[in-house]
């Protein structure tokens, strides 16, 4: 019965490369890490990210006209940094459902594959009864919760979903990030932020082959108390880190998810006057205590 | 002034006829008195589009509607759902009846269900649409077409109730507990009563993940002979719990392997939900102390039961007592400081679980001089 798997999982990584096809793709996808010793490091046969951005709201939120702009500027940055981009603008609830379900059964199926998850639009955070936060992102056709309960109940779709649903992808490193108000609140409930190393970009040659190990990454833009300005700070913030416009970050040609929380936190607090301040988490999804991953961007003109 | 004034009230005496040990001491909290009202969605999907029917399902969630109705517990039934309309049930049906933390919860789900193995090596539950793909074809179909059983467990967290319980029937559905640990048994009496007071979520399934549960349902049978006494209740006091079920179930259909628990939440972690049986159903044994109520019209009366103190019923405040079956000699008695004592005596004959004694003391009000 299980010899079978590989030949499924093939089945399954090809039906999903074949959509890749048609998209703009920048050359070849392969990310590869040398160490000091000149010894390369594989880390991902192929990059695909997941770009929703919901301007156009119809149930009660307002619409975020920007948002139409940051997701095309976020879309063509990724796709410079050799992600194949699936955009989708205004999704309604059953549509993002299915594009989550697409990208997590597709390119999510191959262990090789980096992939990344953003979206940009309205969230919001109800309480549990076990006065738990409970964060949720809210797609175009969302009623407002204190409009409607139940039919944002109906169509909100959960932090804990989006996190459940990287953990149902074998893909080594899942990152999300999320601009959105009120985004904070998965970590509230989850590990918490995660303590920064002091010197980040110092990555020794042994931590570059921990690199590999499986990781989910969680970065949004404000805790779950802020509200996030319609003019997004942190999405051109993001966007000029993978590109290799700080000079801080691109000494060492790679932006690990790590340093891009830390360095996306100390840029959005300084431009928010501190009235926005990212929070990230990164998941164990081994367990604790075991070996974890860590998210890799090649930096354009890297040594 | 006020002064109460007493026309008669001595019935005649009858002695008990069992002269059994001396009734236990009054229990403050027992769930006879919690007022609490029962509601249960039952989802049964027996026709899919690309999986294979389960004809046993139609019978088995008509024959739980109505075991559960006997049993004075109002029921919604759902066939064949799309997970659309499976989300949009459960929605409807917390964000309703959920919303009291008094209404007791119970969702019963019978269909197909799915497991897929995580990167971590853990378990993922999903309950399947009836619109779903084959997952080993179409696992991104599967997935935007079915109900991860961790979506269930977040969808209670929004009820106010303060005990639900889900049932669920499915196949492959013991995944949900895969890693978690095995809930340990009370050790008393009253540790279990005190845990039925406790909010709970509690989860019990009817067969662990990799096996296929058949067509016909010897779990749903369980439940149903249970709810309706044809198999007694473990725990025999006429209070059916979920750990009974859950208890009862992993014992007798060890073939399947059901599992139960509650989510790990602690502070939903060490309640049991507990469901009042009609009393049709669980005829109490006779060396089993049952609960009885006293309800009287005027306040500070004393209740004695062959002449021993139970303690006060008040007008508003209920005396609840648990005592073994039986024909008893009550006296119940309203002392006063200036007057004679008013007493009324009565008998209690077959007491049985639940049962409520009214204490009615002909009293008139003196007009004023």
């Amino acid at each position: 019965m299980s010899r079978f798997v590989p030949f499924l999982l093939l089945t399954i990584a090809a039906l999903a490369a074949r959509p890749a096809a048609a998209e703009p793709m920048r050359g070849l996808a392969t990310v590869v890490m040398r160490n000091s010793a000149g010894t390369e490091i594989p880390l991902y046969s192929n990059s695909f990210a997941l770009v929703v951005g919901n301007a156009t709201y119809t149930e009660g939120y307002t619409s975020l006209p920007p948002v139409r702009v940051e997701v095309d500027l976020v879309a063509a940055a990724l796709q410079r940094n050799g992600f194949t981009v699936r955009k989708v603008l205004d999704a309604t609830y059953e549509q993002f459902l299915a594009e989550l379900a697409a990208f997590s059964a597709g390119p999510g199926a191959d262990s090789e594959n980096r992939l990344l998850f953003y979206f940009a639009g309205h969230g919001e955070t109800v309480m549990l009864e076990n006065g738990v936060p409970y964060g949720s992102i809210c797609m175009v056709d969302t009623p407002r919760a204190d409009l409607d309960r139940i039919g944002y109940e109906k169509r909100a779709v959960s932090m804990q979903r989006i996190y459940d649903e990287t953990q149902r992808m074998r893909a080594r490193h899942v990152l999300c990030l999320f601009d959105s108000c009120f985004s904070g609140s998965i970590l509230a409930s989850r590990s918490g932020g995660d303590s920064f190393a002091s010197d980040l970009d110092a990555v020794p040659d042994d931590v570059r082959d921990h690199l590999r190990h499986p990781v989910r990454q969680f970065i949004t833009a404000g805790a779950a108390d802020q509200l996030v300005p319609a003019k997004s700070v942190f999405t051109p913030a993001f966007i000029s880190l993978i590109e290799g416009r700080d000079p801080a970050a691109r000494r060492d040609g790679y932006l690990t998810g790590r340093e891009l929380a830390f360095r996306l936190y100390n840029i959005v607090v300084d431009r928010s006057k501190g009235a926005q301040t990212p929070q990230d988490a990164f998941v164990d999804i081994l367990g604790p205590g075991k070996q974890r991953g860590d998210f890799v961007f090649k930096l354009e003109g890297a040594p | 002034m006020i002064r109460p004034w007493i026309l008669a009230g001595v019935a005649a005496a009858l002695v008990a006829g069992c002269a059994s040990p001396p009734p236990p001491p009054p229990v403050a909290d027992h769930p006879s008195q919690w007022n609490e009202n029962y509601h249960a969605l039952i989802i049964g999907n027996a026709n899919y589009r690309d999986w294979r029917p389960l004809r046993g399902v139609i019978n088995d969630v008509h024959a739980l509607q109505e075991a559960l109705e006997a049993n004075q517990v109002e029921t919604t039934l759902k066939l064949d759902l799309t997970r659309a309309q499976m989300e949009e049930a459960l929605v409807d049906f917390v964000f309703s009846r959920g919303l009291d933390p008094r209404n007791k919860l119970i969702v019963y789900i019978a269909g197909h269900g799915y497991t897929e193995t995580l990167i971590s090596g853990g378990q993922w539950g999903g309950i399947v649409g009836v619109e779903s793909p084959d997952p080993r074809k179409d696992l991104a179909g599967y997935r935007r077409s079915s109900v991860p059983m961790k979506q269930l467990e977040d969808l209670l967290l929004k009820a106010k109730s303060r005990q639900a319980l889900v049932l669920l029937d499915t196949c492959f559905s013991g995944a949900l507990f895969e890693g978690a640990a095995p809930p340990v048994p009370p050790t008393s009496d009253e540790e279990r009563r005190h845990r039925e007071r406790l909010p709970t979520r509690q989860f019990i399934t009817s067969g662990s993940a990799g096996d296929r549960v058949p067509d016909f349902s010897q779990f749903n049978a369980a439940i149903l002979g249970l709810l309706t006494g044809t198999i007694r209740e473990p725990q025999w006091d006429g209070y059916l719990t979920g750990t009974e079920i859950g208890r009862y179930v992993a014992s007798t259909l060890v073939s399947q392997r059901p599992q139960y628990g509650t989510i790990r939440d602690p502070r939903y972690a060490d309640g049991d939900f507990v469901l009042r049986l009609d009393p049709r159903f669980s005829p109490a044994p006779m060396d089993q102390p049952v609960p009885v109520r006293f309800v009287s019209n005027i306040d500070g009366v004393t209740v004695y039961l062959n002449g021993r103190e139970l303690g006060k019923a008040d007008a508003r405040r209920p005396l609840d007592v648990r005592v073994l079956p039986g024909q008893y000699m009550l006296r119940a008695a309203k002392h006063f400081s200036t007057i004679p004592s008013i007493d009324r005596i009565e008998q209690i004959a077959n007491s049985w679980t639940g049962q409520t004694v009214q204490l009615r003391f002909p009293v008139q009000v003196a007009p004023p001089p």
